[in-house]
């Protein structure tokens, strides 16, 4: 049925959802799984209007903030190695606007589908950005496919 | 963090720029824009927008044309830190004159007519000057359209600029005045700044929050808004959720008090000093400050004065705060970072160019040093401190018919101003000094007199001969020309730095404000507001400078 499918996840319960279902697709039709995580653009805004630290306290807070979420993503990863341990899963880490690196990353893999979790009335915690259908739609190369 | 992408964006918007710069400037000299600039009021100005319009377009031309050479060449640190920077830098300039010299005074214009609609002007109300339109320009522009690229890289310099704007603030301060009001602000910060990370920390005990969090959140609300959260969240450790939740409830909280203090000042009749003090204390971020004294009062700097002495106390105190959240952390988790990693580090260095421009000033650099002590007055006779034939007329006029309520000193000091037209001692003891001197000021504190009981309406003069004696008491001011230009260069600096602060207020920021975070920050920027207003409103009466 599949031969590449594209899981896009932050880990949350919407997108775990996501995840079981990507899983399950991937099983049946023994299709390679990529793992897409995306590092927010919007994190580069999110000094404010900070003015008075120095340029080398601004870099370090920078640094500090993508270690952390790199520690997440690592988190996030080791979860999902062990549950899809049995299949041959690739893991993408990039950076950018979300609907934008989500398309490029289809296109580049050439995915057959692409699986993200369903709008959540309620946030979980965390960094509070959603992905919107109006910029994803027009630019996705590949069906997408919405787990609820 | 980067604002916006930076590259080797087109050439093309620098060369529309200067060109609408340099026609600027033709047409300013051409007297083309006379009739406009006298509507509008601005017309004073003309010199100053023809200087700025032309060295912004031949500066524009001179950068796009270094910058078409070496278009192809892998970039150098002239490129980076000047070429690429300097269309972001006229962008902004370009904004702050079009704010100052049209929109500003267009919103005015607006406002004085709809007051037989509304009833009040609605400029004065929510304190549309320069100021506060530049800001929410930048806020605009950053939530619209987006900082266009060719911009990005010299949009960053608006944090230098505000930095410049208060070290040039250092050369207005007396001895006397800074250290009056640095023990209030002392005192006042130290309780403030204490008591709201203390308050926070406590908050974040009752309500079982982690460490990292009350934590990073503490040193926002007490110090300076997201400039403290920056330097500690990797000192507590903070997780990325707590840090986004915090940014965005002090960013929120301090856009809110930067527009809500200046209203709430002037409807309560706050004086510069109440004002000041109030706004250096309560208000988050050390750059919404200066924009909240700005907008409370554009024109006197007073009130900026005063606030940014609490402003510098309270940056002052981020090290403190960061060594203090460093050990409270360290002890429980066991990570111990240096004295230079928490303390050093984390100085803001450009205090001390304030502090050297204060110094410089004390020493007589920029003008005598006693001039801020109200000394520096030019008593001997010449044209300058002459008040005019008209004003002479309607003091002659007061004096031959006589003021009823006058003491016997006010008398003698306006026949005095009528016979030499000017605040002077007497002719014969013009080579003694002291004595000259000494009479002249007495003269003057006379005529200062005849104002203050003509305003406590003790005695009734008319309006012309109240404008004749100010007239003559300002003349005798002697202004040193160093500090005027230091003082027009500072308001420029900081119109520029506010217009880019603004746009660094973006709603993806503001928009993750939320969870306990918000609630903490609601709970103690309510409570640090509420109380530095009562503290100001009574015991904070006097007007400390003059």
């Amino acid at each position: 049925m599949f031969k590449k499918i594209l899981l896009a996840t932050h880990g949350t319960p919407g997108a775990q959802k996501a995840e079981d279902l990507a899983l399950s697709w991937a099983e049946k039709s023994k299709a390679q799984l990529y793992v897409l995580s995306i590092i927010n653009s919007d994190w580069q805004f999110m000094t404010g209007d900070d003015w008075l630290n120095t340029s080398a306290t601004r870099n370090r807070f920078a640094q500090y903030v993508e270690n952390e979420i790199n520690s997440e993503i690592d988190k996030l990863w080791d979860r999902l190695k062990q549950k899809f341990n049995h299949l041959p899963t690739e893991y993408i880490r990039k950076a950018g606007k979300l609907e934008e690196v989500l398309a490029q990353v289809a296109e580049d893999i050439n995915a057959d589908v692409a699986i993200i979790g369903a709008y959540q009335k309620k946030q979980a915690p965390g960094f509070k950005a959603r992905l919107t259908n109006k910029d994803l739609h027009p630019i996705m190369p590949c069906p997408l496919v919405i787990a609820v | 963090m980067a604002n916006g992408q930076v590259g080797r964006p087109s050439n093309g918007p620098l060369w529309i720029i200067s060109i609408i710069m340099l026609g600027y400037a033709f047409l300013v000299k051409a007297g083309v824009l006379d009739g406009i600039m006298h509507s509008l009021h601005t017309h004073k100005s003309a010199d100053l927008q023809f200087i700025l319009s032309i060295v912004g377009g031949v500066l524009g031309v001179a950068a796009a044309v270094l910058r078409q050479a070496r278009k192809d060449k892998p970039m150098t640190n002239f490129d980076t830190f000047v070429l690429e920077t300097i269309p972001g830098i006229l962008f902004i300039l370009i904004l702050a004159m079009a704010i100052r010299w049209y929109a500003e005074p267009v919103v005015k214009i607006i406002s004085n007519n709809l007051v037989p609609v509304i009833g009040f002007k609605i400029h004065k109300v929510l304190n549309l000057n320069y100021v506060v339109l530049g800001i929410l320009v930048g806020i605009i522009i950053t939530n619209t359209w987006g900082i266009p690229n060719f911009a990005a890289s010299g949009v960053k310099t608006a944090r230098f600029v505000l930095k410049m704007g208060v070290i040039l603030l250092g050369a207005r301060y007396s001895f006397a005045e800074l250290a009056k009001l640095g023990m209030v602000s002392v005192w006042m910060i130290g309780f403030f700044v204490l008591g709201t990370v203390f308050f926070v920390l406590w908050l974040g005990h009752i309500f079982r929050q982690p460490k990292s969090m009350t934590g990073v959140l503490s040193a926002g609300m007490g110090v300076c808004g997201v400039s403290a959260t920056v330097a500690c969240a990797p000192v507590v450790r903070a997780k990325c959720s707590e840090m986004a939740y915090t940014i965005g409830t002090i960013l929120g909280w301090g856009v809110l008090c930067m527009f809500a203090f200046p209203t709430i000042g002037k409807i309560v009749g706050m004086n510069p000093t109440q004002f000041g003090a109030w706004a250096g204390t309560g208000i988050l971020n050390s750059a919404q400050v200066a924009a909240a004294c700005l907008a409370f009062n554009a024109v006197d700097i007073h009130t900026l004065k005063v606030g940014e002495i609490f402003n510098i106390t309270r940056v002052l105190f981020l090290p403190i705060i960061v060594l203090v959240l460093a050990t409270w952390y360290g002890k429980s988790e066991g990570t111990k970072l240096s004295f230079k990693e928490v303390v050093i580090d984390k100085f803001p260095i450009f205090v001390l160019g304030f502090l050297l421009l204060f110094f410089l000033s004390s020493l007589g650099l920029f003008s005598p040093p006693s001039h801020y002590k109200g000394k520096y007055l030019d008593f001997s006779y010449n044209k300058r401190t002459e008040v005019t034939a008209e004003e002479l007329a309607v003091i002659g006029e007061a004096v031959k018919a006589g003021v009823p309520g006058l003491t016997a000193a006010e008398k003698e000091a306006l026949e005095d101003l009528y016979k030499q037209r000017q605040i002077a001692g007497d002719y014969k003891d013009r080579n003694n000094k002291k004595v000259f001197d000494a009479k002249a000021r007495k003269r003057m504190e006379a005529l200062q007199s005849i104002l203050a009981k003509a305003k406590a309406k003790q005695i009734s003069i008319s309006k012309e001969l109240k404008s004749a004696i100010k007239h003559a008491v300002k003349q005798v001011h002697k202004k040193s020309k160093t500090i005027v230009v230091l003082t027009d260069a500072m308001i420029w600096f900081f119109a520029y730095g506010l217009i880019g602060l603004g746009m660094q207020i973006t709603k993806k920021a503001l928009a993750q404000a939320g969870g306990w975070p918000l609630v903490m920050g609601a709970i103690s920027g309510t409570a640090k507001a509420v109380l530095s207003f009562i503290v100001v409103m009574f015991f904070v009466k006097d007007v400390v400078l003059k």
